[in-house]
């Protein structure tokens, strides 16, 4: 059996394991929630434990790969053994998606039930410590002081359990994320993007913050429907935190060498030789963006133009003594490290 | 017939007992206490070690499949006199056959159950865990009223001085 057959088998394998593994866990989920709500802890603990199993699947694609089918690949061709990773790459994916969507899909759950709580407490009136005169039926979500109707002493009404739970802990934020699930999967992809540059641009930093800005709008805009007295313009501030915790110590590292990139690519793109010769040994070399950098940033944001520009560039910066054969070697060069970093 | 029947279902049990305590034998090959009493009780010797890990090679519990097959058939030779007496030599023969059939069943039962892969169940602690509600199942708002140490007099206005004794709440 060849070495793409046996793990195209062992995948199906586990493929077929994670699906039945994700059947499983949803009824013991939703069993586990129609069972207990006040106390988080056993939900906490299924939850560690289908990690752990998930985690389990994926170490078992990863011994398969390291232990089994790359020393069978010793002769492959190495967009053989890229297709090969590429398909073990789509299942790690798929086993972390189907973790993280039964993990949000049962936090949802459980604070939907404790909602339901929520609204029993909020139809039972609490009676003033005083003079036990009923007090008016509400939702509270904080401790409150109430003046009594009858006796004028002031009670302090402190929430229920499902209440102060659902309104304190992680019930609300469960219910955003559950609302904004496809803007979450959305920004996974998007972050996965970003991060796996090593010469990020200015349009590359734009581009996550607008996948955040669409995540945490929808999971404020989902969440906002379950909190008493909340506002769009609420809803927008906390939007608006969220991504300015998410993007600022981002966007305070290496702003100008970012931007130095995006001028740099812009000239590669259009073609501009002389420009981009120019930039790169003055606003460029202060940034530390040379040749070298330049040619792996073009590579990496897979514009063939912009490589072939950065290329005559380099030629023209390092100024080699066989420029034809230097520009394919080093073209063949800067490709397979920007391949290989990705995996 | 009423003795024969009787003492069918009697043997049918025996060997449903086999069969359940066969498959409670963890891990493969290995022993339990009521496995090993019911092989000395029918007189049936042990596979030794570790010989009889190498024949439960390929199953997932259980003690070797012979050596379950052996236990079966003693179960049914101490038994077959009682079953058989009263009974015509046709309707005999129909009997032995039987038992030979209900032996070969139920080990053939047995090879599949013993090969079957075995799943931990899902959540079993957090479950155990739910059971307990430690926070119960019902809640409700509490309140309570600040008192002056001094005089007893409760809370009547935002500030935190008692109104009847001008004492510190």
């Amino acid at each position: 059996m060849s070495a793409s057959a046996r793990w195209s088998a062992f995948l199906d394998k586990v493929t077929s394991r994670v699906t039945e593994l994700e059947t499983e866990a949803r009824a013991g989920l939703e069993g586990l929630v129609e069972t207990e709500v006040l106390d988080p802890v056993p939900l906490s603990q299924a939850l560690s434990e289908l990690r752990a199993r998930f985690q389990g699947l994926t170490k078992k694609v990863d011994d398969a790969w390291e232990g089994t089918i790359e020393p069978l690949l010793a002769d492959a061709t190495e967009a053989e053994w890229n297709r090969l990773w590429q398909q073990g790459e789509v299942l790690r994916r798929r086993i972390e998606a189907t973790a993280d969507r039964l993990e949000v899909e049962a936090n949802a759950l459980h604070a939907r039930a404790l909602h339901r709580l929520v609204e029993e407490e909020a139809t039972q009136p609490p009676a003033c410590a005083s003079c036990g005169a009923p007090l008016s039926s509400r939702v509270r979500p904080r401790a409150v002081n109430v003046t009594c109707a009858h006796c004028k002493s002031v009670t302090t009404v402190r929430p229920g359990v499902a209440t102060a739970m659902f309104f304190g802990g992680g019930a609300l934020h469960a219910l955003g994320l559950a609302g904004a699930a496809e803007a979450f999967r959305a920004l996974a992809t998007e972050e996965r993007r970003f991060t796996a540059f090593v010469h990020p641009t200015s349009e590359d930093l734009e581009r996550y913050r607008e996948a955040l800005t669409t995540a945490w709008t929808a999971w404020a805009k989902a969440k906002r429907p379950w909190v008493p007295g909340a506002t769009e313009a609420m809803a927008q501030q906390e939007a608006a935190v969220k991504v300015s915790q998410a993007i600022t110590p981002i966007e305070q590292r290496e702003s100008a060498r970012r931007q130095a990139r995006s001028d740099a690519l812009r000239l590669a793109r259009a073609g501009n030789v002389a420009g981009l010769v120019s930039f790169l040994r003055g606003a460029g070399a202060k940034q530390g963006l040379d040749a070298e950098a330049m040619l792996e940033c073009a590579a990496e944001h897979q514009g063939q133009p912009a490589l072939e520009a950065a290329l005559k560039a380099a030629v023209r910066l390092e100024v080699p003594d066989d420029a034809g054969a230097w520009v394919a070697e080093k073209r063949a060069e800067v490709l397979q490290t920007v391949r290989r970093r990705r995996r | 017939m009423h003795a024969f029947l009787s003492t069918w279902a009697a043997l049918v049990q025996g060997i449903g007992a086999i069969v359940d305590d066969a498959l409670e034998v963890e891990p493969a090959g290995g022993l339990t206490v009521p496995w090993r009493a019911r092989c000395e009780s029918l007189g049936v010797g042990l596979v030794p070690e570790p010989e009889r890990f190498a024949d439960a090679t390929g199953q997932t519990k259980g003690p070797p499949a012979r050596e379950v097959l052996l236990l079966l058939q003693a179960q049914v030779r101490a038994q077959l006199p009682q079953l058989l007496a009263g009974l015509s030599a046709s309707q005999q023969t129909v009997a032995r056959t039987s038992a030979e059939t209900l032996v070969r069943e139920a080990a053939s039962h047995f090879e599949v159950k013993s090969r079957e892969v075995v799943k931990r169940g899902l959540f079993k602690h957090a479950k155990a865990t739910a059971a307990l509600h430690r926070s119960g199942t019902r809640s409700r708002a509490e309140t309570y009223v600040l008192t002056c140490a001094g005089c007893g007099g409760p809370r009547q206005t935002d500030a935190l001085v008692c109104v009847f004794c001008g004492g510190a709440l």
